[in-house]
């Protein structure tokens, strides 16, 4: 699997969650390649992938933007990051990787995938045990953004 | 038309409510709505409750995932005919035709549209 493949699949999946989900267009970025990141503040979603290949796919953003998209799914307004906003960025989440998911099968096989986990917090910092680049994609969704961050790769 | 009582399974309480809003919105008459966060509270659940008449259960959930739910709701004799919707982020063909493979009435990809939900409803309840 190619970056270009990982890329297209990240955006498209990204893209077909936010329309059907929450009736919203995004714009996606080019994507490249990053270590692992410096410390952020906000709410971050980690999936984990297993199969042949293995990995963990994020959603990050900041907080504002976390609590606009939880109202927008319970279309009820929510002001600060509570359960229903951790609740609703770990299930966008899920949905976004398991589109994801089911794009790259038949690139690369089956695929497991973990229970969502949320953190909320500032200045925190997130690292993976692989030691791989990860493929960042950023999004914007009006006058906010996010990322989709993901770290495949093959076993064996 | 008389109202149907649901049973909603997901660990997300958020798409517990997104599930409610849409079934309440459809053609068909919600009545109880009844909520468990995985298959085991579900079981449980359905051994305490006869009212359920239809049960939209995500896949992957901790603790007792749907499909394992699937396979135990149809041991227990008394609720085993009741219709199960599978909802889920994954809409592999394997993991379809295992679920259809265990009795599953229905399958439904997250996200999903109010035309989808309508349109699994009405084969459910014409």
């Amino acid at each position: 699997m190619t970056d270009d493949q990982l890329s297209a699949a990240i955006q498209s999946a990204t893209s077909s969650v936010f329309s059907t989900l929450l009736n919203l267009e995004v714009s996606a970025g080019t994507a490249f390649q990053q270590t692992d990141p410096q410390p952020i503040d906000g709410v971050m979603a980690l999936l984990g992938f297993t199969g042949n290949w293995v990995g963990t796919g994020i959603f990050y953003c900041q907080e504002k933007l976390a609590c606009q998209l939880s109202s927008t799914m319970l279309m009820s307004p929510i002001s600060e990051v509570n359960n229903d906003v951790l609740d609703g960025v770990g299930e966008l989440a899920n949905m976004i990787m398991g589109n994801l998911k089911d794009s790259l099968e038949p690139l690369i096989g089956g695929l497991g995938m973990s229970v969502p986990t949320v953190v909320y917090g500032r200045n925190f910092q997130t690292r993976s045990t692989m030691h791989r680049n990860w493929l960042v994609v950023h999004f914007t969704v009006g006058e906010d953004t996010f990322e989709i961050r993901v770290c495949l790769v093959a076993q064996g | 038309m008389p109202s149907i009582n649901v049973l909603i399974v997901d660990d997300s309480a958020v798409m517990r409510k997104i599930l409610e809003r849409s079934l309440r919105q459809s053609h068909v008459v919600i009545g109880a709505v009844y909520e468990a966060a995985d298959g085991a509270e579900a079981l449980e659940k359905l051994k305490e409750n006869s009212a359920v008449q239809v049960i939209f259960s995500d896949v992957n959930m901790p603790n007792m995932d749907g499909l394992e739910f699937l396979r135990q709701l149809r041991a227990l004799e008394k609720r085993k005919g009741v219709p199960v919707v599978m909802v889920t982020t994954e809409g592999t063909e394997s993991k379809v035709m295992e679920a259809l493979g265990l009795g599953a009435a229905g399958y439904i990809r997250k996200p999903f549209t109010a035309e989808q939900m309508q349109e699994t409803l009405t084969k459910l309840f014409p």
